[in-house]
C-alpha cells in the first residue's frame, strides 16, 4: 500500500510539479544523482565499514569517461568519435570499477583510518591530474615527442557532452526525461543493492566491518571482499558521474574536489550508514533542503519578520549564515540521532546485558541431543572418518615464534589424530593462544612445519586455512556484534557458498536454492547448540553463555574437520560448562570432529581429552594422557611454581 | 514523501513571501517582465554578488521599474552549492532552466564565473533568450582567439548569438600586457597562474604574445594558490634570473601571498618587477599585500576599460549614484551589472512593438535578443561602444596602472600610468 | 644563485613550512590518539588562532614591529592569551559536539566535526570578511646573514625563519615533557592505549580527554600565531587547507605518535618545497599525496607509528 503510493507519487511528481509551476524537478534530479553517488559510497562506508574520504575521485572518473568518449568536439586524440551514451555509461562504470581496483589493490594491507587517508590522497591527486593533463609537454633533451597535448581539457573542462538518444524522448533542457532516466537507474541500483545486502557478499562486507580478524578466521577473504566493495562502490559513481556529465553538458575539474567527498560522506552518515532508506533520505535532504529551503530562507524569515512586525528579522540576511546553519544542522542531527536519521541497526544494549553473570537469568539450555545434530553436518563430515591411527590430521613439528627477544613458541611439536580431542594447557603466557594463531595463519611462524591432511599450512592466510577445514573460536569472544545470530552463522558458511556478484543480484534458481539451504542449515545448527528461536536477535544482545555457543556454531558452519577452541568455558557457570563439555564430546562421537582445546578448567580438560600437551614458556614440557599428565613432575612444578591454586581461583571468575 | 511535502510547503511560503513583498501598486498597462540574475550569493562571494545585484537594481530604479509600459521584476538566483562550496554547474543549469521555463522571463543576467556561463549559455540559446554577463571575461565564450577547440560555436546550438558582454574579454588584455612589459624593458619573464579559467587563460595569452614579440618566457607555471606560502616557487624564480613576474589570477587566489613574499625572497625592483591583469586591480590587494611589498616590486596592472574614478560622463555619474544609493564603493563588476541592465532596458524599449506583436514567449525573447545584438553607439560607462557580431564590445580601452605612494589609510594606491592599446 | 644555494634555500623554505604543519599535526595526532577521531575542526581552530592572536595584538595596540623589550614581554603574553583562548574553544567544541557521542559509532563524531568546521569557518567569514587579512609585521624581519654577519650570500635567512624554529621546537619539547613526565601526560598515554583499563586504574578518562583537547587547542593557537607572524596573511578558509596538510603529516608520521607528527610535518614541508623547485608547482599536491600513499603501502602504520597489536 505504502510502496504503491510511493511509486505513484514518484511517477506523478514531475507532472504535478509542472502543473503547479514549482520548477523543482531539476533540483530533485540533481539530488538523485547525489543520492546515487551516496548509495555507492554506502557500500564502502556503510556495509564494508571502510572510511572513504576521496570518493569524489570516482565521480570525476565517471564523468570524465563519459565526457571524453562522448564529446563531439575537442582537440585531443581521444575526441571525434562520439560514442553512444548508452554504451558510455557502462564503459564509465567499468572504468571507475577498474580504477577502484587499481587504486585500492596495493593499499589493502593498510587498515582503518590509514586507508581513509589513502582514499583522501587519491581524491586530491585525481583533480590535480585532470587539471594538469590538459597541457602535457614531454621533453627529452630538446626533443619533444609530446608538446602541449590536451588530454582532459585542463581547467577548461569538457563540453559539450553528448546526450542520450532515445527515439521520441528529448533529452534536452526539459528535466523530466532526465528525472525518469535517473529514477530508473536509481531504482535499479537500489534494487541491486538491496539484494547484495542480503547475500553472501553483503554479509561478508558487514563481517569485515564488524571485525576484520574474526571475519578472516571465519573464512571471509578480507582482501577480495574489500576490493569488491571498492570496485562496486566505484561503479555506481561511474553511472552517477556519466549522467551528471551528460545532463550538465559541461564538466570542470573544480566540481570534484574534497568538499564533494565530504558532502557525500555527510549524506551517508546523516541518513544512517548501512541503511538504504537512510542514505536516500540523507542525500535528498542535503541537496533539496539546501536548494529549495535554505536558499529561500531569507525571504521566509523576512516575511515572518514583516508579518510579525519584528524589525531584526525583516531586514536579516541569512545568506551570510548559510554555512553556519548547515554545520549546525549536521551537529544537531548527529547529537540527537547518532545512528543517523533512518539507522536503526544499532539497537541499544539490551537491559539484560549486565546480568550475564547471573545464572538464573540465562534460561537453562537443554543438553545437546544426538538427534539434534544437523543431518547436513553429519553428511559433510562423514567422509572424514578414517582409521584412527592413520596419518595425523594436524601435524605440527618444531614450530618457533619469536616476538622481539621473547620466544613465544620454542620448537613445539603437536599432533592431532583424526577424531581426537587434544587438550592444550599451560600457565598464563605459556604460548597457547600464540600457538592457535600460528596454526590458523594469524601469525607467521619463524620456523617449523605445519601440515594439515598432508598439505603445508605455513604462509596461508587465515581464510584459506578455514577453507582447508580448520575453524577456531577466540578467548575473548569475537562475534560480529551488530549482525543477527543467524547472520553470524551464515558468515560462517561463506566459504562453502558460491554466489557471485551477478548471482547475488539476479538470484537465479541455483543461488536462490543455495541461499535457502544455507539458512536452513544455519537454523538447524543454531537449534543444535541451543540457540533455536533466537535467530533474529542482535548478537551483542545475547547473554554471555549464548555468545560462546554462537561462536562455536559459527565455527561449525565452516564445516571444519578440526576445531580449535580457545577457553570455551571461560566465564561459564558449572551448568553451562557441563552442557558445553557434552557438546564437544557429542561432536567428536557423532561427527568424528577433531578438537584442539585450550582450557583452564582442569576438570573439563581431564574429562574429555584423549591426550594433553603442556606448554610452559613456549616450550612443550609434556605430552601424555590425562592420567599421566596429572602425575607428571614437570607439569606439577610448572603449575605449582606459578601458583596453580591462585590461578584457578582467578580463572573461576568470569573474564 | 514527507520530505517533498516540507519542500512544497516551503515553496508555497516563499511564493507568498515574494508575492506579498515585491509587487507594489504600479501601473503596468502591458503586464510584467522578469529579469533573472544568477551568480554566487554565499560565502566569500557575498560582497561581489551583492554589488552586482545592486548594479542591476540601480539600473531598474532609474526607470522606476517600468519600461515601455512593462513592469520589471528582478529574480536573483544563487548558483553556488554546498556540494562544491562555490559555483556549481548543476545549480547554474537549474537556474537557467528556471528562467527559460518562466513565461514572464525575458532576459538572463549572468554569470560571474566563466565556467558557469559555459553551462547556461546553451540553455538560454535554445530558448532564444538573451544572456548578458556583467563579469565573464574568458575569451572562448564569444570568440576564437584564446579559446579551446570548438568554442564558441558549442555554446550556440541555435546558430545565433544570444550571449553578450559589455566587458572586454581577456585575450586583448593578455596581449596588451605582454607588449607593455616589452616596452618597459623587461628581458625575461616568469609567468605564474592560479590554474583557474581566468588566470590560466590570460597567462596563456600573455605567454603566446610574449613569445611572438621576442620576450623570453622562462615558464608558465600553475601554482597551488591555497597555500599561504609561495616561497619555494619564488626562490625558483629568483634562481631563474627572470626580471618580471606575471601572475594570472584574481585577488581571491593568493596574489597577496605572491607579492608579499616576493619581497621576502629578494625579488624586488630593479632586480625583478611584478605585473598582473585587472583581476588584481583592487585596493583590497594593497591592503593585505601591504604597500611595502607592492611598491618594492614596482607593481603594474593592466585594466580593461577605465577605473571607476577615471570615468567621465555616464561612468562618473553611475559611480556617484551608486555610492550615494548604497553607501559604499562599487565592487569590481557592480557598474558593469548596471551597464548590462541598461543595455537590456534600452533594447526592451526599442523592441516594445515587436514584443507586443509576438505570438508566444519565444518570439518576445527573440525580439529582445535581436534588439540587444543591434545595440550601437551605446553611451556606456567607458564611453560610446557597440556590440560586434560575437556579442563583444568593440572598444579596447586598456589602461596601465602603477602602484604609487598615497596619503590614504592604506598608504599607496593604483595610479594610471599610461593608456594601452 | 648556484645549484647548492638553491638547494639550501629551498631546504630552509621547506623546514619553516614544515614546522607550522608539524605544530598543527600534533593537535590532530593527540586527539586521534586518545579518542580515535579525525578532528576536522582542528584546522579551523588553528585558523581562528591566527585571527584571535591578531585581535589580541590589536587590543594591546601593536601594529608595528615589536622592539627589544616588547619581544620578551608582549610577545609571550600574546602567545599565552591566544593559546588560552583557542584551548578554551577546543575544549568547548569537545564538550558540545563530541562528548555526547563518546559511546556511539565512529562516524557520528566525524560528521559533527565536519559540522563544527563549517560553523567555525562561517563565523570567521562574518568576523573578518571574505578578503585575505593582512597580519601586521609584528615581528621584526632582519636578514641574518647579510646584516648580522656581513656575508653577501644569495641565501636569505631572516629572523622570522628563526622565529618559526625557535617557537616551534620549545613548544614540541614542552609537549614531549608534558606527555612523558607529568601526571596528566601519563594519564593521556594510558587512556590512549586502553581507555577501559585506564578507567579501571583510577584515571579520570573524561578529564584526561579534556586536558588533551586543551593542549591540542593551545598548540593550534600557537601555530596560528606563528603562521600569522611568518606569512602575514590570514583568510577564513585557510584552516580547511592547513588542516588537510597537517592531517596528512600526522598520518605520514604515524597517527597517534607525537614524534611522527613532527617528522611528518617536516617531511611534507621539505617534499613540497623541493617539488616546487625541481618538478613543478602544479604537480606538488599530487606528488605529496603519492609519496604519502607509497609510504603507507610499505609502512602501513606510518613512518614512526607502531603496529597496534591485534588483540586476538
Amino acid at each position: 500500500m505504502g510502496r504503491a503510493a510511493l511509486v505513484v507519487g514518484l511517477l506523478l511528481y514531475p507532472f504535478v510539479d509542472r502543473a503547479v509551476g514549482l520548477q523543482t524537478v531539476h533540483a530533485v534530479s540533481d539530488g538523485m544523482i547525489y543520492v546515487l553517488l551516496a548509495l555507492g559510497l554506502n557500500i564502502v562506508v556503510g556495509y564494508a565499514g571502510l572510511l572513504d574520504l576521496g570518493y569524489a575521485a570516482f565521480f570525476a572518473i565517471g564523468a570524465y569517461t563519459m565526457g571524453l568518449l562522448n564529446s563531439p568536439v575537442l582537440g585531443s586524440p581521444l575526441y571525434g568519435h562520439p560514442w553512444s551514451f548508452w554504451l558510455c555509461i557502462w564503459v564509465a562504470a567499468a572504468v571507475s570499477a577498474l580504477l577502484g581496483l587499481a587504486i585500492d589493490a596495493p593499499t589493502l594491507r593498510v587498515r582503518g583510518d590509514y586507508l581513509a587517508i589513502i582514499t583522501l590522497g587519491f581524491g586530491e591527486i585525481i583533480p590535480v591530474a585532470i587539471r594538469n593533463l590538459g597541457d602535457i609537454t614531454v621533453e627529452i633533451g630538446g626533443w619533444r615527442p609530446i608538446e602541449r597535448l590536451n588530454l582532459t581539457g585542463g581547467e577548461n573542462g569538457v563540453n559539450p557532452v553528448g546526450r542520450p538518444y532515445l527515439p521520441g524522448v528529448p533529452f534536452e533542457t526539459d528535466p523530466v526525461p532526465w528525472y525518469f532516466l535517473i529514477l530508473v537507474i536509481g531504482a535499479a541500483s537500489l534494487w541491486a543493492m538491496n539484494r547484495l545486502r542480503d547475500s553472501r557478499l553483503g554479509r561478508a562486507w558487514m563481517a569485515i566491518r564488524e571485525d576484520e580478524t574474526a571475519a578472516d578466521c571465519t573464512g571471509v577473504n578480507p582482501v577480495s571482499t574489500k576490493l569488491l566493495a571498492f570496485a562496486l562502490g566505484a561503479s555506481f559513481s561511474g553511472f552517477a558521474g556519466s549522467i551528471y556529465a551528460a545532463k550538465l553538458q559541461a564538466i570542470t575539474p573544480g566540481a570534484f574536489e574534497f568538499q564533494v567527498s565530504i558532502m557525500l560522506l555527510c549524506m551517508v552518515v546523516l541518513g544512517g550508514a548501512g541503511s538504504l532508506k537512510g542514505v536516500v533520505l540523507g542525500g535528498m535532504l542535503i541537496t533539496v533542503f539546501d536548494r529549495i529551503v535554505l536558499s529561500q530562507s531569507t525571504f521566509l524569515v523576512r516575511w515572518v519578520g514583516r508579518t510579525a512586525g519584528v524589525q531584526a528579522l525583516a531586514s536579516s540576511d541569512l545568506t551570510l549564515w548559510r554555512w553556519f546553519f548547515f554545520g549546525l544542522g549536521l551537529v544537531l542531527v548527529m547529537l540527537l540521532r547518532p545512528q543517523g536519521l533512518a539507522g536503526s541497526r544499532v539497537s541499544p544494549v539490551a537491559a539484560g546485558a549486565d546480568e550475564t553473570d547471573d545464572p538464573i537469568v540465562s534460561e537453562p539450555s537443554p543438553s545437546p541431543r544426538v538427534e539434534a545434530v544437523p543431518g547436513w553436518l553429519r553428511e559433510r563430515m562423514a567422509p572424514g572418518v578414517a582409521a584412527p591411527e592413520a596419518a595425523p590430521l594436524l601435524d605440527v613439528r618444531g614450530v618457533t615464534k619469536r616476538f622481539g627477544g621473547v620466544v613465544a613458541l620454542n620448537e613445539v611439536d603437536l599432533v592431532v589424530p583424526p577424531g581426537a580431542i587434544i587438550g592444550l594447557i599451560g600457565p598464563n603466557g605459556a604460548g597457547k593462544t600464540t600457538f592457535f594463531n600460528v596454526v590458523t595463519g594469524l601469525t607467521r611462524p619463524d620456523g617449523g612445519r605445519i601440515t594439515f591432511e598432508g598439505a603445508s599450512l605455513v604462509g596461508l592466510r587465515p581464510n584459506a586455512i578455514v577453507a582447508r577445514g580448520i575453524a577456531r573460536t577466540f578467548q575473548s569472544i569475537r562475534l560480529f556484534p551488530y549482525m543477527t545470530v543467524l547472520e553470524n552463522v551464515l558468515v560462517g558458511e561463506h566459504c562453502r557458498l558460491a554466489a557471485t556478484v551477478v548471482g547475488a543480484v539476479l538470484r537465479p534458481p541455483s543461488v536462490r536454492a543455495e541461499e535457502s539451504r544455507a539458512r536452513e542449515r544455519g537454523r538447524a545448527l543454531l537449534a543444535f547448540v541451543g540457540l533455536g528461536g533466537k535467530e533474529d536477535d542482535i548478537a551483542r544482545n545475547l547473554p554471555y553463555g549464548d555468545q560462546r555457543r554462537l561462536e562455536i556454531a559459527r565455527a561449525l558452519a565452516t564445516e571444519p574437520r578440526l576445531l580449535l577452541l580457545d577457553e570455551p568455558t571461560a566465564g561459564m557457570n558449572p551448568r553451562e560448562t557441563e552442557i558445553l563439555t557434552d557438546l564437544i564430546g557429542l561432536l567428536r562421537r557423532e561427527l568424528s570432529l577433531s578438537v584442539l582445546l585450550i582450557e583452564h578448567d582442569m576438570q573439563v580438560v581431564m574429562r574429555i581429552s584423549d591426550r594433553i600437551t603442556v606448554l610452559d614458556y613456549g616450550t612443550r614440557i609434556a605430552e601424555a594422557t590425562p592420567a599421566e599428565i596429572q602425575r607428571h613432575p614437570r607439569v606439577i612444578e610448572a603449575y605449582l611454581g606459578t601458583g596453580y591454586e591462585q590461578e584457578l581461583a582467578a580463572r573461576s571468575s568470569p573474564r | 514523501m514527507r520530505l517533498s511535502r516540507i519542500a512544497a510547503v516551503a515553496v508555497v511560503l516563499f511564493a507568498v513571501a515574494v508575492a506579498s513583498g515585491d509587487v507594489a501598486a504600479q501601473q503596468c498597462p502591458k503586464g510584467k517582465l522578469r529579469l533573472y540574475t544568477s551568480w554566487p550569493m554565499q560565502g566569500a562571494m557575498v560582497p561581489e554578488g551583492t554589488g552586482m545585484k545592486n548594479g542591476v537594481d540601480l539600473a531598474v530604479a532609474e526607470v522606476n521599474g517600468v519600461v515601455a509600459g512593462y513592469c520589471l521584476e528582478v529574480v536573483n538566483l544563487d548558483d553556488a552549492s554546498p556540494q562544491t562550496g562555490k559555483w556549481d554547474g548543476a545549480v547554474e543549469a537549474e537556474n537557467a532552466n528556471k528562467a527559460v521555463g518562466d513565461p514572464l522571463a525575458i532576459v538572463y543576467i549572468g554569470t560571474y564565473n566563466s565556467g558557469a556561463a559555459k553551462v547556461s549559455i546553451p540553455i538560454t540559446n535554445r530558448a532564444h533568450m538573451a544572456q548578458v554577463t556583467p563579469a565573464n571575461t574568458y575569451p572562448g565564450l564569444t570568440k576564437k582567439r584564446g579559446a579551446a577547440p570548438g568554442e564558441p560555436e558549442i555554446y550556440r546550438p541555435g546558430g545565433f548569438v544570444n550571449y553578450f558582454r559589455p566587458v572586454p574579454a581577456d585575450d586583448i588584455q593578455g596581449a596588451v600586457g605582454a607588449k607593455w612589459a616589452k616596452r618597459l624593458g623587461v628581458k625575461k619573464v616568469y609567468i605564474l597562474n592560479d590554474q583557474e579559467l581566468y588566470g590560466k587563460g590570460i597567462a596563456d595569452v600573455f605567454e603566446a604574445t610574449a613569445k611572438k614579440i621576442g620576450l623570453p618566457v622562462v615558464a608558465n607555471e600553475g601554482i597551488d594558490w591555497k597555500q599561504p606560502d609561495q616561497k619555494p616557487v619564488l626562490t625558483k624564480i629568483r634562481a631563474s634570473g627572470a626580471d618580471l613576474v606575471y601572475l594570472g589570477g584574481v585577488i581571491e587566489t593568493g596574489a597577496q601571498v605572491v607579492i608579499r613574499q616576493m619581497k621576502e625572497v629578494g625579488l624586488t625592483a630593479p632586480r625583478t618587477r611584478f605585473m598582473g591583469p585587472d583581476g588584481l586591480l583592487e585596493e583590497e590587494l594593497l591592503k593585505s599585500a601591504t604597500c611595502d611589498a607592492a611598491l618594492g616590486t614596482d607593481m603594474r596592472i593592466t585594466f580593461a576599460g577605465l577605473p571607476f574614478e577615471k570615468m567621465r560622463g555616464v561612468g562618473a555619474k553611475t559611480y556617484e549614484t551608486y555610492k550615494t544609493k548604497f553607501g559604499k564603493e562599487p565592487t569590481s563588476y557592480a557598474l558593469y551589472a548596471a551597464e548590462g541592465t541598461r543595455v537590456i532596458l534600452d533594447a526592451i524599449k526599442r523592441s516594445a512593438p515587436a514584443i507586443e506583436k509576438a505570438k508566444d514567449v519565444t518570439e518576445k525573447r527573440e525580439a529582445v535578443r535581436k534588439a540587444i545584438a543591434a545595440t550601437k553607439n551605446f553611451e556606456g560607462i567607458n564611453g560610446k561602444w557597440s556590440f560586434d557580431e560575437n556579442g563583444d564590445v568593440d572598444y579596447d580601452t586598456m589602461s596601465g596602472f602603477k602602484v604609487v605612494k598615497a596619503h590614504t589609510p592604506i598608504g599607496c594606491t593604483f595610479q594610471i600610468e599610461t593608456s594601452l592599446a | 644563485m648556484t645549484w647548492w644555494e638553491v638547494l639550501v634555500q629551498q631546504t630552509i623554505n621547506g623546514l619553516t613550512r614544515g614546522a607550522v604543519f608539524a605544530l598543527i599535526a600534533l593537535g590532530y595526532t593527540m586527539v586521534y590518539g586518545i579518542i580515535e577521531l579525525i578532528n576536522f575542526a582542528h584546522g579551523d581552530v588553528f585558523m581562528l588562532g591566527l585571527f584571535i592572536s591578531l585581535a589580541w595584538f590589536t587590543l594591546l595596540g601593536v601594529t608595528t614591529p615589536l622592539t627589544g623589550w616588547q619581544l620578551v614581554t608582549l610577545l609571550p603574553l600574546v602567545f599565552l592569551l591566544t593559546m588560552l583562548t583557542t584551548a578554551a574553544l577546543n575544549v568547548a567544541i569537545d564538550r558540545v559536539a563530541y562528548r555526547p557521542l563518546r559511546r556511539s559509532t565512529r562516524l557520528a563524531p566525524l560528521i559533527t566535526a565536519i559540522g563544527v568546521s563549517f560553523m567555525l569557518e562561517n563565523a570567521a567569514l562574518l568576523w573578518m570578511g571574505p578578503a585575505p587579512i593582512a597580519y601586521p609585521d609584528v615581528f621584526p624581519s632582519v636578514e641574518i646573514l647579510r646584516e648580522w654577519f656581513g656575508l653577501d650570500s644569495a641565501i636569505f635567512v631572516t629572523t622570522k625563519d628563526v622565529l618559526v624554529v625557535c617557537a616551534t621546537v620549545p613548544l614540541m619539547l614542552a609537549l614531549h615533557y608534558f606527555v612523558t613526565r607529568t601526571r596528566w601526560g601519563k594519564a593521556m598515554r594510558a587512556t590512549a592505549q586502553d581507555r577501559e583499563t585506564a578507567q579501571a586504574m583510577g584515571i579520570n578518562v573524561e578529564r584526561t580527554i579534556l586536558v588533551t583537547f586543551f593542549v591540542g587547542g593551545a598548540l593550534a593557537g600557537a601555530a596560528g600565531l606563528i603562521q600569522g607572524m611568518y606569512y602575514n596573511i590570514g583568510q577564513w578558509w585557510m584552516g580547511y587547507q592547513a588542516g588537510l596538510r597537517a592531517f596528512t603529516a600526522a598520518v605520514l608520521g604515524g597517527i597517534g605518535s607525537m614524534g611522527g607528527a613532527a617528522l611528518g610535518g617536516l617531511v611534507i614541508g621539505l617534499l613540497s618545497a623541493w617539488s616546487d623547485q625541481y618538478i613543478s608547482a602544479r604537480w606538488t599536491n599530487a606528488i605529496v599525496f603519492s609519496i604519502l600513499i607509497l609510504v603507507l603501502v610499505f609502512r602501513p602504520h606510518g613512518l614512526l607509528g607502531e603496529r597496534a597489536a591485534d588483540k586476538a
